[in-house]
């Protein structure tokens, strides 16, 4: 189907030494980032908006000036080289396409520098434009193509350089559901068969987990976390990046640990969940939380139904009073409510409870709780206020400390607050 | 007759608001652009003589404007200033615009208002001040002059005339242009012109590439409006003739011959001739600049 | 700390533009704002200046004394105070005129803006077209007319001709077309209002602010009308000072009775009005300006 430009072989890493960002009017917009983005790889930065993820992206386009650390693209220090001469090309969220030329044209502009011929570059942007289904339009302009078609083109622009790192800030985020889903694989696509190094930045945390070789959550200017994928989602190492990711958002509440002669147990509302020996193992801090309040972490995939015949032998087995149901096609939303402090840590959700003092996570008197369960092949019916009998794969609490939001894994202990 | 305003359904028959509404603009407009040049084509028709009154007489007065030298150097003068003089001036507007969108300007502010401030000044008090000015005893060129050497013309003789009034439209325009083209400029998204330079592209290839042409339609129209207004010109000409008559005649530009014609001379159905074709020509180049603007912006 | 070293306190991109490219642009500017501030430089030590010290000493400095204030006397004593009055008169002729274009302008805009009806698209089509008509091409027109009609000389003739403005209605419609939200209009219609009731009592509230832009720019440029006042006035006592001053720098270019000191003095006061005017509303004039020329 194509005749795709073929791997440069110049494959670029981007190292980010120790960078912040200050404004004039002080302020701080990124704090003292460090993150090493290998050659190939796409990096995506993730995070809500304002914390820090785009300046951070323009800041490696040259588009910001560094306030203080290093920026490296490949072995050379770029702070002071002006975006011309970094050989980075960038997709713009809006697409930032010249709106008085062809789309031949914005390919081909990029290329005026090289000094190629005019056969040279006709074939290059031929080719791309192949590989993007844009041969069609490649007389038109701008204003006459579609929103899908002029992400495309930015996409294409970007392309036909082969520069030595592709930037990218929230590219889909313009486009409609449907688009975006085609638009993800198609990156994908590409990013497998060009092999350049590439960094992301989305607020969308499907986008972060499907395109990234590398995840770096961001808040607040800070990094909270740089991780694969999987163990972003699996092995949040704070309250923060385990609201973040993960939807339906992951349940937090207040808990209180409980040992008995049978084993430790966690407690909220009127549910008492056993807490496997293996969490345990790993988790050596609950021991010290004994009798102390902790913040307790549950997916909602982590939560299904409690089929009649099994023994709540192992106190996974929690019941509640079901307030809605949202079926979504092949899965069912449950949403329960619990008499436990909820523990909101994600700041876009800070306004469905009253704000605690200067706290980054806020408090509801009352917890929501979900379980997301596989809709099943027999249809069935959910009555409001019905019990529901639930089991919880125990395997999979998350654990925080309620002062600092720290995951109580291993190696993440602190007593201190330091996001 | 009246249909409904938009999103609301039929209505019950009520005085009709906008004829009301219209009523007082279009009425005056009707009055003072439309009659008039009714009246002046009357006008132009018919002589007054001193035996017999009014007596018609057709086309005589066009015929004349046609044969008549001082229309011809009056279109020239205005001519040359239409098609020399206002390109440059708004070329030194954009280069201005340029240089105050750019990133090498300190106080920025200062010289936005400082370059616009002659746009406060009416044109005959712009005419005025730069008339002394060009006065060898009051003006301060001729001092300048000799501290550097250099023997100052006469700016108020005769070759000097056109150049001297295109000055003082110089002066007084290039403000207005400056802000308009620098306002297009602004409104162009800041992420192409960031697309730009990492595509590449040092600034002042920037500004050949993508800043003047995506200002050119604002630019075409301003060239075709100020270049109108200079065929209708009469304020500078007339200033200046009051203080060199020498330099600049009674008949520099169309419509002070005109002016001069039907105040000075008595000559009331000539000079309302020629202010009609003056005013047909305006009008004509006004429809042009109008249906080129229109298709400009008709969707490609 | 390793990183300061590389730290970049100026913006990267600034840098594709060299310091010494940079000082010739500033320098250059400096030049070109010093060639538009020349006249006004000029025209304020001209105030200073005695009749004589006018012709004899440098016209970028003062002279021997400093004789702004008796220059000034003079301004207003000469003639019976024939400049005050003249100054007045375009206040008065500029003020009412302005005042009649912004709400007729109003009115007007906010009718092609609101409604639909046979005849719209002609008068928008010709209100358009009539912006690129200069008003002076009309002047001589209309005064034939209404010299006929023995109209002329008199405020009047003055202050109506200047009130009919396509350029106002036209910024008025834009305005009104985004000020005034339909749905209010419906609302108040529901409530039984007459249509021309609703314009006056909701709609103009919320026009007033590009009414005000309106009357702004109108002011200015009726202050500036120079040829219709010559054209239609004869009686020294109506003069605007824009024909006053012309008058008087003939009979001064004549060597009689105005001394050229007094003409640039006047010069000097006739433009102060309209600058503070102007640097005071600076903002939303340019605005105003531009959202016009953009069309």
């Amino acid at each position: 189907m194509s005749n795709v430009p073929l791997r440069t072989g110049l494959a670029t890493r981007i190292s980010i030494e120790n960078v912040s960002k200050v404004y004039p009017d002080g302020t701080h917009a990124v704090r003292d980032v460090s993150l090493e983005v290998p050659e190939g790889q796409c990096m995506v930065l993730v995070g809500p908006s304002g914390c820090g993820k785009t300046t951070l992206l323009r800041m490696i386009a040259g588009l910001e000036a560094v306030t203080t650390g290093t920026l490296r693209i490949g072995d050379r220090i770029v702070n002071a080289v002006p975006p011309q001469d970094r050989n980075i090309a960038m997709v713009f969220q809006s697409y930032a396409l010249y709106p008085h030329m062809t789309v031949y044209d914005n390919m081909a502009y990029a290329l005026k520098r090289r000094r190629m011929t005019k056969h040279e570059v006709e074939a290059r942007v031929r080719s791309t434009a192949e590989t993007l289904e844009l041969s069609g339009v490649l007389r038109k302009k701008p204003a006459a193509l579609s929103g899908g078609q002029r992400q495309r083109v930015a996409m294409g622009r970007a392309i036909v350089r082969q520069p030595a790192a592709f930037l990218m800030d929230e590219p889909l985020s313009n486009l409609d559901a449907k688009l975006r889903t085609q638009m993800r694989a198609e990156i994908a696509r590409i990013r497998a068969e060009l092999g350049i190094t590439t960094v992301y930045v989305t607020h969308d945390q499907i986008e972060a987990l499907t395109l990234g070789d590398v995840v770096a959550v961001m808040d607040g200017g800070s990094v909270q976390q740089v991780s694969d994928p999987q163990s972003i989602y699996r092995e949040p190492e704070n309250l923060f990046v385990a609201s973040f990711i993960g939807s339906p958002a992951m349940n937090t509440v207040m808990a209180t640990t409980e040992a008995s002669e049978d084993g430790m147990f966690v407690v909220f509302g009127d549910h008492r969940l056993r807490i496997p020996a293996g969490t345990l193992q790993r988790m050596p801090q609950l021991h010290g939380h004994r009798g102390s309040p902790v913040v307790l972490g549950i997916r909602p995939e982590d939560v299904g139904l409690l089929e009649g015949s099994e023994m709540d032998r192992d106190g996974r087995a929690l019941t509640a009073r079901l307030e809605l149901s949202e079926l979504l096609g092949g899965v069912v939303d449950l949403h329960f409510s619990i008499a436990t402090q909820q523990v909101i840590a994600d700041p876009e959700r800070r306004d469905e409870a009253t704000v605690a003092d200067g706290d980054r996570s806020t408090i509801a008197p009352r917890a929501r709780f979900t379980a997301r369960i596989a809709a099943g092949s027999t249809p069935r019916d959910w009555r409001v206020g019905e019990p529901v009998d639930l089991l919880v794969d125990t395997t999979a609490l998350h654990f925080f400390d309620p002062e600092s939001g720290r995951s109580l894994a291993a190696g993440y202990a602190a007593t201190t607050s330091s996001r | 007759m009246k249909l409904p305003a938009k999103g609301v359904g039929r209505r019950a028959f009520r005085l009709p608001a906008p004829l009301v509404l219209l009523a007082p603009f279009v009425g005056l407009f009707v009055l003072f652009y439309v009659v008039p040049i009714i009246w002046a084509l009357r006008m132009s028709m018919y002589a007054d003589r001193l035996i017999g009154g009014e007596t018609f007489v057709g086309l005589d007065s066009y015929s004349r404007a046609l044969h008549d030298p001082s229309i011809r150097t009056g279109l020239a003068h205005v001519g040359f200033l239409g098609f020399v003089q206002v390109p440059l001036t708004l070329l030194a507007a954009l280069i201005l615009a340029l240089v105050l969108d750019g990133r090498a300007l300190r106080a920025r502010g200062l010289f936005r208002v400082g370059i616009f401030l002659p746009f406060a000044v009416p044109t005959v008090v712009a005419g005025l001040m730069w008339g002394f000015m060009y006065d060898d005893r009051l003006g301060p060129f001729g001092r300048i002059g000799d501290a550097i050497g250099v023997d100052t013309p006469n700016f108020l003789a005769r070759a000097w005339a056109l150049p001297a009034i295109g000055n003082i439209v110089l002066w007084g325009t290039t403000g207005v242009g400056m802000v308009i083209i620098y306002t297009a400029l602004k409104a162009i998204p800041t992420d192409v012109l960031e697309a730009a330079a990492l595509d590449g592209r040092r600034p002042w290839q920037i500004v050949r590439e993508i800043k003047v042409p995506l200002v050119r339609p604002v630019l075409l129209l301003l060239l075709l409006l100020v270049a109108i207004a200079m065929l209708q010109l009469f304020n500078e000409p007339y200033i200046l003739n009051q203080l060199a008559p020498d330099a600049v005649s009674r008949d520099f530009a169309p419509n002070l011959y005109a002016y001069t014609l039907a105040f000075n001379g008595n000559e009331i159905s000539y000079g309302a001739a020629i202010s009609l074709v003056l005013a047909a020509m305006v009008m004509i180049a006004s429809g042009i600049a109008l249906v080129a603007a229109r298709l400009r912006d008709e969707p490609r | 700390m390793i990183g300061r070293r590389h730290a970049v306190a100026a913006h990267p991109a600034e840098r594709a533009v060299g310091p010494v490219q940079r000082g010739a642009i500033n320098f250059l500017m400096v030049c070109v704002l010093g060639y538009f501030l020349l006249p006004l430089l000029w025209v304020m030590f001209a105030a200073t200046k005695s009749n004589r010290d006018l012709f004899t000493t440098f016209g970028l400095w003062f002279g021997h004394g400093f004789e702004l204030f008796g220059n000034l006397d003079d301004l207003f004593a000469r003639d019976g105070g024939i400049f005050a009055r003249w100054m007045l008169n375009t206040a008065v002729y500029s003020g009412v005129a302005a005042l009649g274009t912004a709400i007729t302008s109003a009115m007007a805009g906010y009718a092609l803006a609101k409604y639909r009806f046979r005849g719209r698209g002609l008068i928008l089509a010709v209100t358009l077209g009539a912006i690129m008509v200069p008003p002076q091409t009309l002047v001589l027109p209309i005064f034939f007319m209404l010299s006929k009609l023995e109209a002329t000389g008199s405020p009047l003739s003055v202050i109506v001709p200047m009130i009919p403005s396509p350029i106002g209605v036209y910024l008025m419609k834009t305005y009104a077309e985004s000020a005034v939200p339909d749905e209010l209009i419906d609302a108040a219609r529901v409530d039984g209002d007459g249509d021309v009731r609703i314009f006056w009592a909701i709609a103009f509230r919320l026009l007033v602010p590009g009414v005000v832009t309106v009357f702004l720019l109108t002011f200015v440029a009726d202050w500036n009308n120079f040829f219709l006042p010559l054209v239609m006035l004869n009686d020294n006592d109506l003069f605007t000072v824009g024909v006053g001053l012309t008058n008087w720098s003939q009979v001064a270019g004549a060597g009689l009775d105005v001394p050229y000191s007094v003409v640039s003095t006047g010069a000097l006061v006739s433009i102060v009005p309209v600058i503070l005017v102007f640097a005071v509303m600076q903002r939303s004039w340019q605005s105003g300006l531009a959202a016009g020329g953009l069309k």
